[in-house]
């Protein structure tokens, strides 16, 4: 059993879609059992023996067990499907002989979670699957599920099948698998046995530990809190508590890092914050006020602004002009009926292209045709013109290079010296030692710590992190 | 300094290429649809040559099919107009008949009670604009799928239309279902006398105008198209993404409202049962093929009233069928959707990849 591990972006989606069959690579090559083999679609894979278990259950909800057995014997066949696979009594003793004692006439629908992702393994098995690749496949499982689920993929792994488990959680690399290979920025950072591994290690490898570049940071005294989070619970897009029990303190002038392997609820904390998702209980204080269930444009008036994790999906539109995404978030566009000032638009948009050094053709250029680098300037230009009092920067520089990636700290550190209070939410450790002036763990949802960044000690966060120390 | 020179005269000439294929695309597909109608009027035995010269000069070569032309054009207009904005938004407005025929009803009513012309057309724009905000309604709050409530609630008000003809606004005595010819007052005047052109068509040319101005140059236009282009990011950026998919529904349907207001008002002058010809469907393929744009829009409407106009004149003159009009107007669709995806799919290929 191999672990694949690695932040949202590192490149491990695109690596299982490559061996899956759904994209093509540009160079290399892959091979099974030491044949070269090309695989370009979804049923190639499958021919070579290759079941990949997507994040998202692969199940046609309404149908039942049996029917969605059936449907990879029936897309494999030419004409007609092999009976003897076919066949519901050969389904049926399939399951049983893997302790599926499910009716095979239930809707794959009306099952539990745990059952659905059982049963996205058999399947995949039972299609021929000797290479069994599972992206993420505890994200929607309760522990109790996800023990139960690796136990099971033991018993295969010692059957001979080989298993690749795609994860951000360290501990399901460490306790569950053989080796581990962990991904940064699409190339491999670190492979060894589990057993020679600490999480420390692999969070080092996961978030990086390159030299600090030095940043003027000059210290100064934090302001009055602009931001007062208390109790906040928070349940992700499954039901789960995402966030338990947050208790958050910004002031004015200061940067509070909010460190953490991806998926330790993080996400769900800023959307929480900024108003894209209702907290279940807590209070949002934003400047005195009480904005726990305020709807964004309230909180934006009361001088708070986003920089969200994926500038493409949610920070602009690209197909919009630079000029048009500049002027995205203000309030008269948003709210208000009036005409369009188009030379005041386009005044300001020339403004922000110079301060910001957003190299683009011209202001009507559309942001679709921007490097990622730019695009993020062209977000970061719209945040900081509007003077934020209390900004929140999801992973800011992500997939940025190394000059954009500086600008980007420079402007933050800019609007902090003005005043405004910032959260950083990084998975990006080095990022968040050079910019915050304390430092907040997140682990399973809660704050697992606090401190002031001050001769840190690196190796007792990366035990924060992986919760190997409360 | 001569890098980045180059690489910017590189990138300016992108968008260009990119206005070229904006036009070329629908432009192409209409050819094609021109050669392919030639091709079958060949097949029926006549000169297709001959056949469109015929077409043209009926549509264009007279003052009176001038008119016709102008005439034929105004409600594709309205129509293309009523889909073309909820678009922007994002919306598909499959609706545009049945707002359009509710209209026309409404401004009969208005005509027959009140003997007046604007009661008749601010009660089609209310009439329009409602019944597709109820769609609207349904789709921006509770995510109802507006492409299958718009097509039910087209058969609602033509039922509506229908019962109204027979039963309260019908006239005794008629061969068929009408309300009869409407009093003279609450006609739509003309705009040119001699051409019998109505104010009908002034109003379309004003909605063009008034359509691309909102979407283009106020701050709800600018909503609608970001909603239209990427609802997350829109929501993300403070906008509240439902009550803008609900205008652009309201401006629609007050587009096709004013349609069959103006048809009723200005060519009919009665509201008789199957009035319309399917102007709200047509205007479907108006919008998609003028890109969701004013100019587009008034491009390709001109283009399908001239076919409607001519196609007495050459089945007069060359025997061809006037049904072959319907299958011009419908095939450059046929291809345009075909263009679009053959051109998307590459670029969505290597976006996939990119990620």
């Amino acid at each position: 059993m191999l672990a694949l591990l690695g932040e949202n972006g590192a490149g491990k989606s695109t690596l299982v879609k490559i061996i899956a069959g759904i994209y093509r690579p540009d160079t290399g090559a892959l091979s099974v059992d030491g044949a070269s083999v090309r695989i370009e679609s979804a049923r190639d894979a499958i021919r070579h023996g290759i079941g990949v278990v997507h994040q998202h259950f692969m199940l046609v909800s309404s149908l039942t067990v049996l029917e969605n057995m059936q449907l990879g014997i029936v897309a494999r066949a030419p004409i007609a499907p092999d009976r003897s696979r076919y066949a519901a009594s050969a389904v049926r003793s399939f399951l049983i002989a893997h302790e599926f004692d499910v009716p095979v006439e239930r809707i794959v629908g009306d099952l539990p979670v745990g059952l659905q992702q059982r049963l996205e393994v058999l399947k995949t098995l039972y299609w021929g699957g000797q290479i069994l690749v599972l992206d993420e496949p505890t994200a929607t499982l309760t522990p109790d599920q996800a023990d139960d689920l690796f136990a099971r993929l033991r018993s295969l792994a010692k059957r001979g099948h080989a298993i690749v488990v795609v994860t951000h959680k360290l501990s399901e690399a460490l306790v569950h698998c053989d080796r581990v290979i962990v991904l940064r920025h699409g190339r491999i950072a670190l492979t060894g046995n589990a057993q020679d591994l600490t999480a420390e290690r692999l969070a080092e490898a996961i978030v990086g530990a390159g030299a600090l570049a030095a940043l003027g940071r000059t210290e100064g005294p934090a302001g009055s809190v602009a931001l007062k989070v208390s109790g906040l619970c928070v349940k992700d897009d499954y039901g789960h508590q995402a966030i338990r029990d947050v208790d958050i303190a910004l002031r004015r002038g200061e940067v509070l890092g909010l460190a953490g392997v991806d998926g330790n609820g993080q996400t769900e904390l800023a959307e929480a914050l900024y108003g894209a998702r209702r907290p279940t209980a807590g209070a949002i204080q934003l400047q005195d006020v009480d904005v726990t269930t305020s709807p964004i444009h309230v909180r934006q008036s009361l001088g708070m602004r986003d920089i969200p994790p994926d500038r493409t999906s949610s920070g602009l539109i690209s197909r919009f002009s630079v000029w048009e995404n500049l002027m995205l978030e203000d309030h008269a566009l948003t709210r208000r009926w009036e005409r369009l000032d188009l030379a005041k638009a386009k005044r300001g948009a020339a403004a922000a292209i110079t301060e910001f050094d957003i190299r683009t053709p011209n202001a009507d250029t559309t942001c679709g045709r921007l490097s990622g680098g730019n695009q993020q300037k062209v977000v970061l230009a719209r945040v900081l013109n509007a003077k934020p009092t209390v900004l929140i920067a999801e992973q800011p520089t992500r997939g940025l290079d190394v000059r954009a990636t500086a600008y980007v700290h420079r402007s933050l550190l800019e609007a902090r010296a003005r005043g405004a209070a910032i959260l950083l939410i990084s998975s990006d450790l080095d990022e968040v030692a050079a910019l915050a002036d304390r430092i907040a763990v997140m682990f399973r949802g809660s704050i697992v710590d606090t401190m002031v960044n001050r001769n840190v000690d690196r190796n007792r966060l990366g035990r924060l992190m992986t919760g190997a120390e409360a | 300094m001569l890098s980045r020179l180059t690489k910017s005269t590189r990138l300016s000439a992108v968008p260009l290429r990119t206005i070229l294929w904006y036009f070329s695309a629908p432009v192409a597909a209409t050819t094609i649809a021109l050669v392919l109608g030639a091709i079958i009027i060949a097949a029926l035995g006549a000169n297709p040559l001959a056949a469109y010269e015929a077409l043209l000069v009926g549509a264009l070569g007279t003052k009176y099919g001038l008119a016709l032309t102008i005439v034929r054009t105004a409600p594709l207009v309205f129509a293309g107009l009523a889909v073309a904005v909820p678009r922007r938004s994002g919306l598909f407005n499959i609706g545009a008949e049945g707002q359009l025929q509710l209209g026309g009803l409404v401004a009969a009513a208005a005509a027959l009670t009140h003997q007046n012309f604007a009661v008749g057309l601010l009660g089609a724009i209310v009439a329009g604009a409602l019944w597709a905000g109820l769609a609207g309604y349904l789709r921006a709050w509770h995510g109802v799928n507006e492409v299958i409530s718009t097509i039910m609630l087209n058969s609602v008000a033509i039922g509506i239309v229908l019962l109204a003809v027979q039963g309260p606004l019908g006239k005794q005595g008629a061969t068929y279902p009408t309300t009869g010819a409407l009093p003279a007052d609450s006609l739509l005047p003309f705009v040119i006398p001699d051409m019998r052109i109505h104010a009908g068509v002034a109003l379309a040319g004003l909605a063009l105008l008034i359509s691309w101005w909102l979407l283009f140059r106020t701050t709800i236009g600018y909503r609608m198209r970001a909603v239209g282009l990427n609802p997350v990011a829109a929501h993300h950026a403070g906008i509240s993404v439902p009550s803008v998919m609900f205008m652009s529904m309201l401006v629609g349907g007050a587009w096709a409202g004013l349609a069959g207001a103006c048809e009723v008002l200005g060519v009919q002058n009665q509201l008789a049962q199957d009035w319309s010809s399917g102007w709200g469907y047509t205007g479907i393929v108006v919008a998609f093929l003028g890109g969701s744009h004013p100019g587009g829009i008034a491009l390709v409407a001109l283009f399908y009233g001239v076919i409607n106009a001519g196609a007495s004149n050459m089945q007069f003159t060359t025997g061809v069928p006037g049904a072959i009009v319907p299958v011009i107007q419908g095939l450059p669709v046929l291809f345009l959707v075909l263009f679009v995806s053959w051109r998307s799919l590459p670029s969505t290929r290597r976006r996939r990849l990119a990620v």
